[in-house]
């Protein structure tokens, strides 16, 4: 199911560069806005610099991010309504869930 | 920073829920701890900021109910309650989520609004702590109503009416108030009790003109 809070938020940002972590994913956008997504440990997930978000899908602690090119990476959330923060260059928080 | 104070507000809850014996109005420790954002005095006191975070997919309120063993058919008798008030950084976890009664008066889901719009009014004038608050709510929210608002709320039926018809129901998000009796009563999903004249003090109007 379509995350449509979180894809408004997101959808046609440019993946500037992601890191993954053993317990989060850091993804830095194109707009030097920052989301990170804390996952369960030891979860592997490539994301492609350059990649644009078309969309972002959940089902229960799965969360996907799909990509303009066809691509998807999917990792699952570390605490479901609670692991995924976006904030703005500013800091400002744009989406917490 | 963020991590210490979380790790101290796990310390202090876990101190707290063990100490506190259950009401039915308030939530199971073991299915609703209570569980918070990574953020800020400055992300919670931003105008909008309730609004921003507010995101509980299906699955979740599904979870919650099933947890607390909710027949689908009478959910209507609840409100789905974030224990530690997003306002004050409450997450969206089933950790911070449980199934409120309406009708377990004094302390149903209007007292717990109440206190809530009290509590971020404190905590972001500087008055309290947002994990001393945080924490508060989570142990037991109906003392931190006491220690917060004051005095359980009177019954509507009750020895006082003419206090009760002179108190509103200011819908926060709109800016308008209605007037004991009107549909919205009370039955907005963000807002407050508060006196007409304290209403119409804090710049709010009667819905439609009249309240009513």
């Amino acid at each position: 199911m379509r995350n449509q809070k979180l894809t408004n938020v997101i959808e046609g940002r440019i993946v500037r560069s992601a890191t993954v972590e053993p317990e989060r994913l850091v993804v830095v956008f194109d707009d030097h806005s920052t989301m990170t997504v804390k996952t369960v440990p030891g979860l592997a997930a490539a994301i492609s610099t350059g990649a644009k978000i078309k969309a972002v899908l959940e089902d229960a602690a799965e969360c996907t991010l799909q990509f303009e090119d066809g691509s998807a990476v999917t990792v699952t959330l570390a605490n479901p309504g609670a692991s995924v923060a976006v904030r703005a260059r500013s800091g400002a928080v744009e989406y917490l869930g | 920073m963020r991590s210490v104070s979380k790790a101290f507000f796990a310390l202090c809850l876990f101190w707290n829920v063990s100490a506190v014996a259950r009401q039915p109005y308030l939530p199971d420790p073991e299915l609703t701890p209570g569980d918070v954002f990574d953020v800020t005095l400055a992300d919670i006191c931003t105008p909008g900021y309730s609004k921003t975070v507010r995101a509980v997919p299906k699955y979740l309120r599904d979870q919650v109910f099933r947890n607390y063993g909710v027949d689908p058919h009478h959910r209507g008798h609840y409100q789905l309650d974030h224990l530690i008030p997003l306002a004050i950084g409450g997450s969206n976890s089933v950790k911070n989520l449980w199934p409120q009664p309406h009708d377990a008066w004094p302390w149903g889901s209007r007292a717990k609004d109440r206190l809530e719009g009290r509590v971020h009014r404190l905590v972001c004038a500087g008055k309290l702590d947002l994990a001393t608050a945080q924490q508060e709510i989570a142990a037991d929210w109906t003392e931190a109503y006491r220690k917060h608002v004051g005095a359980p709320p009177v019954a509507k039926h009750r020895s006082h009416p003419t206090a009760v018809e002179h108190e509103v129901w200011v819908n926060t998000n709109s800016g308008k108030f209605w007037r004991h009796g009107a549909r919205y009563f009370g039955k907005t999903k963000h807002g407050e009790f508060m006196t007409e004249a304290e209403a119409l003090h804090r710049g709010y109007k009667p819905a439609g003109g009249t309240g009513w």
